[in-house]
């Protein structure tokens, strides 16, 4: 091979040399040494603090670079999402610092800085040339192009994991989420993606995951029960199932929960659940469920419940709630003209909100 | 070493007008004399600045000795004379700012630095030590080509660059030979093993 003692120029012509190489090949430099990162630096072609519009103009890869270069030097924390979908992704993202000096804060703006790995079958058909980048001691075809890297795998499963374990190693997470939605996949395979998401999540992170669902009636009993015993999310939003029951045996714990069409999603499911604040639209609970409700927390239930806004199936009928109420003894109510509060034997305090319109939606604080 | 018998760089006489050109003699570390033409000269700000501020006379530069640049040699500076006088008249660039910078490589260019590493190493530093800007801009992007779709580890054989951890040994070899206790310490173990101690302590 032909050599050339670059670190021997003079500056100025060192400068020069780096002034001329391409972006994506002076990120492949500065992983040479610190020192020559530190050279790289004290140029324009910089690969630290750049600007908006060089970002934009960059390559997922070249972005995946940056991120790498940043956590050596920055000691940088990411967000990874790992969705599983009809594509299998890994989601990277972070608030970097910018050239852009910020007069009114001090200091210089932040601007988010993402890219993003997919997982694919060898034989998909991807359009862009297809190149060899290293993974720790792997090499895998990967098809670059601007939004993400798309690497290219015989076992699909097999490559979600090397990636996963990959990344766990060469990064810092403030938090891994976790988006799946097993529509596209067959259960078998979409189980064994799971596994390793879940084995993922529960790698150290500074914040809990959050959770999206989509479709969670094609999951299995084991899917659920991998997803949610014994684990903490800080959010987990789900969207349906429209027309079919959660399992009954379905139970979460996180600071927010969020059901969308939340019509198969029962007082069971909710009073197995461990949820700070939660939120069901278009349910097909009554006032006689928001009674049941109340009932169940006046029997000391629903203890981590803080706030609960709930899209009934009939017009709220808060009269009709409270009544239901007279079965049970030891709290007292209090009525203002927006809301009522039913304090229990220990003191605690359920703020129920009065509509002031017609409306189905229930909600209620727990102070 | 004669003008009659010094390499002179090639010349088209018949683009030489009428009027008669001026023309320089420059002389290398190795004693290789050059002539160059005034035109020429005017791409290198270092040699130009140089023969204005000596204000030669036709005569000066036939009499006087030919002018000594003392850290090129005579194969990079051919190289450079040669350069200087195929874009002589050439506009001298300016650094729009663009990042990475947009330099194309004329085939003149190219054929002329179509030359080993070590020589190519010296053309940049004469392009520099004479601030040839163009030249320095073309030969730097020749360099800088050499990066294109490389690994890290290519890069570092490429450019001879050290890794960290040769960084962190000269580093610290360079504290230890400064340090001249860790010396006494090293040289009484040199000492102790030919008197065929096994053990330092």
């Amino acid at each position: 091979m032909n050599r050339f003692p670059l670190m021997r120029l003079p500056y100025v012509a060192f400068r020069e040399v780096i002034l001329s190489i391409d972006k994506s090949d002076v990120f492949s430099l500065a992983f040479s040494s610190r020192k020559t990162r530190r050279l790289i630096n004290s140029t324009k072609n910089s690969v630290h603090k750049l600007s908006e519009d060089v970002l934009n103009g960059l390559s997922a890869k070249d972005k995946f670079n940056i991120a790498k270069i940043e956590t050596l030097d920055n000691s940088i924390k990411m967000t990874m999402e790992l969705e599983l979908s009809e594509q299998v992704l890994l989601i990277f993202n972070y608030s970097r610092e910018s050239d852009f000096f910020d007069k009114a804060t001090n200091s210089n703006k932040r601007s988010e800085l993402e890219f993003r790995i997919q997982i694919n079958s060898i034989g998909d058909k991807i359009g862009g040339n297809q190149e060899v980048m290293q993974f720790g001691d792997l090499y895998v075809p990967v098809i670059n192009t601007k939004d993400v890297i798309c690497t290219m795998w015989d076992n699909r499963e097999y490559g979600f994991q090397v990636m996963c374990q990959y990344f766990l190693q060469i990064f810092k997470f403030k938090r891994i989420d976790l988006e799946v939605d097993p529509e596209e996949m067959t259960s078998s395979k979409f189980s064994n993606f799971l596994k390793t998401a879940i084995t993922t999540l529960e790698s150290p992170s500074d914040e809990i995951s959050d959770l999206s669902i989509e479709n969670i009636e094609l999951m299995t009993q084991t899917d659920l029960h991998l997803l949610f015993n014994d684990k903490k999310y800080n959010y987990i939003n789900i969207d349906g199932p429209e027309n079919e029951r959660f399992p009954d045996n379905f139970h979460c714990e996180s600071k927010i929960f969020y059901v969308s069409e939340a019509g198969g999603f029962s007082l069971k499911n909710l009073l197995n659940s461990k949820c700070r604040t939660v939120y069901l639209f278009d349910t097909q609970m009554t006032n006689r469920v928001m009674q049941k409700v109340l009932k169940h927390w006046l029997d000391g239930k629903l203890e981590t419940l803080r706030s609960l806004k709930i899209g009934l199936m009939e017009q709220v009928n808060i009269k009709r709630i409270i009544d239901g109420l007279s079965d049970r003894t030891g709290h007292k109510l209090n009525r203002t003209k927006k809301s009522i509060s039913i304090i229990r034997v220990d003191q605690k305090r359920a703020v129920i909100l009065v509509p002031n319109e017609t409306t189905k939606s229930f909600q209620m604080t727990i102070l | 070493m004669s003008v009659e018998n010094a390499p002179v760089v090639d010349v088209d006489e018949a683009a030489i007008p009428v009027e008669k050109k001026m023309y320089y003699r420059f002389e290398s570390n190795d004693k290789k004399e050059f002539r160059v033409s005034e035109l020429a000269i005017q791409q290198s700000e270092t040699l130009n600045r140089l023969v204005e501020a000596m204000g030669y006379t036709s005569e000066d530069v036939e009499n006087k000795p030919a002018i000594a640049i003392e850290n090129i040699d005579g194969k990079t500076l051919k190289l450079v004379f040669q350069w200087c006088e195929h874009h002589k008249g050439e506009a001298i660039p300016v650094d729009d700012g663009s990042v990475p910078k947009i330099v194309e490589i004329p085939e003149f260019d190219a054929k002329l630095m179509d030359i080993d590493n070590g020589l190519l190493f010296k053309l940049i530093w004469a392009a520099d030590y004479l601030n040839i800007v163009q030249l320095l801009n073309v030969s730097c992007k020749k360099v800088a080509n050499m990066a294109q779709g490389k690994t890290p580890a290519q890069l570092r054989r490429v450019y001879l660059l050290p890794s960290d951890e040769e960084d962190e040994a000269a580093k610290r070899a360079a504290q230890e030979a400064q340090d001249p206790r860790a010396r006494e310490v090293e040289e009484e173990f040199e000492e102790r093993k030919r008197q065929g101690g096994n053990s330092f302590f």
